[in-house]
């Protein structure tokens, strides 16, 4: 039996509703948003690095190269939500402008200022996004996540197949691939259409190369330091290449990477931080890194991880268990980086901590009786 | 010339590679003093050795859990023997001046703080509180002298046979037995021929001539001591800081001062435990003359120090069951449980911070007093097998008290019964807790 492309693509969305779903999933995390070749690109034009999974976007690419809308047909999970609330239209067809490569080629020039920001516009990113509907937390921010596939919805009910055929940048990607394979194919077969779409794409070329210029322009490094997960990019290249997709956050097995809500500036929005109120960053852990697609948080494994600074623990001597001479060891014990040192001065006993060795994981500030422990900003260490 | 020495030598290391063997001692080699002969090894020759007595059930080492031990191994009607280094009971709790009976308390199934410590160490505790030298009822302050009183007349009382003075230094193995157990003391060297053996020793001395195997821990080590005249501390004096200046004790005069040292100190190891010592000694005085130059303060003075050092941890068995802080955390059940305890620190657990007062109350299995090989060794006291992550909880005073009155019932049933230690039944040593009222959940 032939298997039917709907069939593949109902299977498709069942796998990518599991993935999307708050599972302990591990580096499998918001697999989906690796499979988007549309999410790769402005990743790597972004420059943040390559990694294996990264080769997904790739295949992918070459299969739309392969077969016309390949994704769409056999892979995209958005397609089943679009062809469906489409159904509901009372229009047969919808009149909406063309935009699909147009958003692409702006979202792609923007990236090459360093700011992969229409990645927002994937069809899985917004899939996935919309599983944070099951958080337990009511907040802007949940409903900021989920209004994307809200929007597409709409869109569709409105203008039927609106979304997949004239929006979606995934697809204006996939077409623009053909347009590229057919030209290469038949160079003399010059397509009217194609040139009428040229005045759009210089427009759109020229608003991408001006936003990205203004963005630059406007990008100031905020002087309030903030913790992110290990391995994040340097703070300025970390809150423009993030793509807050939420995958580091819904990774993280102790939960402590959450959506930052500073409104102070625009560029920190969002963007993941570590609060060390409940938690703390095991040692044994490299899943922010695995998980991230835009590699805003950049791969790395144990041994890597001891010279990723979080932040660094200092002790509040004066509240000490021990500089009252009271039993106590628990930072040391707990300190998986050896940077803890319990020493001692005319019988006074003080723990110190190594600043080379501590990565700020917040295990010792976790695990206090006395709570004398906070996590600060790494000075920089030559 | 030359050919002699190097026969001279040959004689000499093979002379210390047989004797390594015999002693069962690997640490001897790295940590002996090295000499200027050739192969840094002496031959001690051998000798016959007079037997001092033979008894049911000796016990090496007076402190917490040896006193335990043995009066209930006494009560249970075995001849008893305690074999003791210094002149006094009570070990680190009373002559290391580790004065807090840690934990009697832990959170019981119900979410409710529950008292644990029953049996032999509950009735120490009751003696000491209606003497007026036990402060607080959770976790009590004890006062040292009283205890050292209260242990030699429960000891007395008992039937038990004491030997002071005297250190145990080498075993006599016979087929996975201790055959005997040489005492080196100012009447010489002696041996004592028991049917069981309990290594109250703290570090493990006994199990670790046995030959069984063991993990090391380096850990804090500190020494105690105590300040008297507290109560004539004058406050209103000109000039006056608040400094600290101890804990209080059942004596209202007197403050007990803990130290806590520095990490990763050996306490199997002779120079540390020199080094220490001296080091200690003097910081002490220092301090105390730095506390009486504080105006208020003049009248304060240096009580006393502790007898020992306070090897926190040192040796810890691997034995038949290793206790791990699962077990502790999740109300394990044991069907060979010889007593519970309760918890004193806080911790991380599956990555949650867990505070002291929501600490479970734990059991002790009686296969984690049960050496893996020797046939009539038991281990108690905070050299017993548990996984390191447990050493807080179980290296303490309660604890220790728990594993001797365990192990002192055990080893009694194991006499009567003639079997090994591994074979003992566990209901009879359960029956014989009940009996002497222990509490085993």
């Amino acid at each position: 039996m032939r298997l039917k492309a709907k069939n593949i693509r109902y299977f498709s969305f069942v796998v990518a509703v599991i993935i999307a779903l708050p599972l302990p999933l591990g580096i499998f995390t918001g697999f989906y948003i690796w499979l988007s070749p549309y999410v790769f690109l402005n990743s790597f034009l972004a420059k943040t690095g390559f990694t294996l999974f990264n080769l997904l976007g790739i295949i992918f690419l070459f299969l739309a190269v392969y077969r016309h809308r390949w994704i769409c047909r056999y892979a995209c999970p958005m397609g089943v939500i679009c062809d469906t609330s489409s159904k509901f239209s009372k229009k047969k067809k919808g009149k909406f402008p063309r935009l699909n490569k147009s958003i692409l080629i702006l979202a792609l020039l923007i990236s090459l200022f360093g700011l992969p920001i229409l990645s927002v516009l994937d069809p899985f990113y917004i899939f996935n996004n919309f599983f944070e509907v099951l958080s337990p937390e009511i907040a802007l921010l949940v409903f900021l996540q989920i209004s994307g596939l809200i929007v597409v919805i709409l869109l569709n009910v409105i203008f039927p197949h609106s979304w997949c055929t004239k929006i979606c940048p995934l697809g204006g990607l996939q077409e623009i691939v053909t347009d590229i394979k057919k030209s290469v194919i038949h160079p003399k077969k010059t397509d009217q259409k194609g040139m009428i779409l040229s005045r759009r794409f210089l427009i759109s070329g020229l608003a991408g190369l001006g936003l990205g210029l203004a963005f630059r322009k406007l990008i100031s490094v905020p002087k309030i330091k903030k913790f992110r997960p290990p391995g994040a990019l340097a703070e300025e290249d970390f809150t423009t290449t993030c793509i807050r997709c939420g995958n580091c956050i819904k990774a993280c097995p102790t939960k402590i990477i959450q959506l930052s809500v500073e409104t102070s500036n625009p560029f920190l929005f969002l963007a993941p931080e570590i609060g060390f109120d409940k938690s703390y960053c095991l040692p044994e852990c490299t899943l922010c890194g695995d998980v991230c697609p835009s590699n805003a948080i950049s791969k790395f494994n144990f041994e890597k991880k001891k010279e990723l600074f979080i932040g660094t623990a200092k002790i509040n001597l004066k509240n000490c268990l021990l500089t009252q001479n009271k039993e106590c060891d628990r930072c040391k014990f707990y300190c998986a980086y050896n940077a803890v040192q319990i020493n001692s001065k005319n019988i006074k006993s003080f723990p110190e901590i190594d600043a080379e060795k501590c990565v700020g994981c917040g295990a010792c500030k976790i695990v206090c009786p006395e709570q004398v422990i906070e996590i600060v900003a790494t000075e920089v260490v030559a | 010339m030359k050919r002699r020495k190097f026969i001279d030598s040959l004689i000499l290391t093979t002379g210390g590679l047989m004797i390594l063997p015999k002693c069962k001692s690997p640490e001897q080699g790295k940590n002996s003093l090295t000499s200027s002969s050739n192969s840094g090894t002496i031959t001690e020759p051998s000798r016959v050795i007079e037997i001092l007595e033979e008894t049911d059930v000796l016990v090496v080492g007076g402190g917490p859990s040896g006193v335990t031990a043995a009066i209930s191994a006494s009560r249970a009607g075995a001849t008893t023997t305690i074999v003791e280094r210094y002149n006094h009971l009570g070990g680190l709790w009373t002559g290391g001046l580790v004065l807090p009976l840690l934990s009697t308390h832990g959170l019981n199934k119900s979410k409710q703080q529950e008292k644990v410590i029953h049996g032999i160490p509950d009735e120490i505790a009751q003696r000491l509180k209606d003497m007026g030298m036990a402060i607080h009822d959770v976790d009590p302050v004890i006062d040292p002298e009283a205890t050292k009183y209260v242990l030699e007349k429960m000891v007395q009382e008992a039937g038990i046979h004491m030997l002071y003075h005297c250190w145990m230094s080498n075993i006599v193995m016979e087929d996975k037995n201790i055959k005997a157990v040489i005492i080196e003391s100012k009447s010489g060297r002696k041996a004592i021929v028991p049917k069981v053996v309990i290594d109250c020793t703290g570090d493990g001395d006994v199990f670790h001539l046995a030959g069984e195997g063991f993990e090391e821990m380096k850990y804090h080590i500190g020494l105690v001591s105590r300040l008297g005249n507290i109560d004539r501390i004058d406050k209103t004096k000109p000039g006056f800081e608040e400094i600290y200046v101890g804990d209080p004790t059942p004596l209202k005069s007197v403050n007990w001062f803990n130290m806590h040292g520095e990490n990763d100190q050996d306490g199997t190891d002779l120079h540390t435990l020199s080094k220490l010592q001296q080091q200690y000694r003097i910081d002490i005085w220092e301090n105390t003359e730095h506390i009486r130059s504080i105006p208020g303060h003049e009248e304060v003075f240096l009580l006393d120090t502790a007898s020992q050092l306070g090897v926190r941890v040192s040796r810890i068995l691997d034995g038949k069951y290793k206790l791990t802080l699962e077990d502790s955390m999740t109300y394990k059940s044991f069907d060979d449980v010889i007593g519970v305890c309760g918890a004193w620190t806080s911790l991380l657990y599956n990555t949650n911070r867990i505070q002291r007062n929501e600490r479970p109350l734990w059991q002790i299995p009686y296969r984690s007093l049960v050496p893996k090989h020797t046939k009539n060794l038991l281990v108690a006291g905070r050299c017993f097998s548990f996984d390191k992550p447990l050493v807080e909880d179980a290296r303490i005073i309660g604890t220790a008290l728990l594993t001797g009155h365990g192990a002192g019932a055990a080893a009694a049933v194991a006499v009567k019964s003639y079997c090994a230690v591994q074979d003992t039944d566990v209901q009879k040593i359960q029956k014989v807790l009940k009996d002497q009222k222990a509490y085993l959940g």
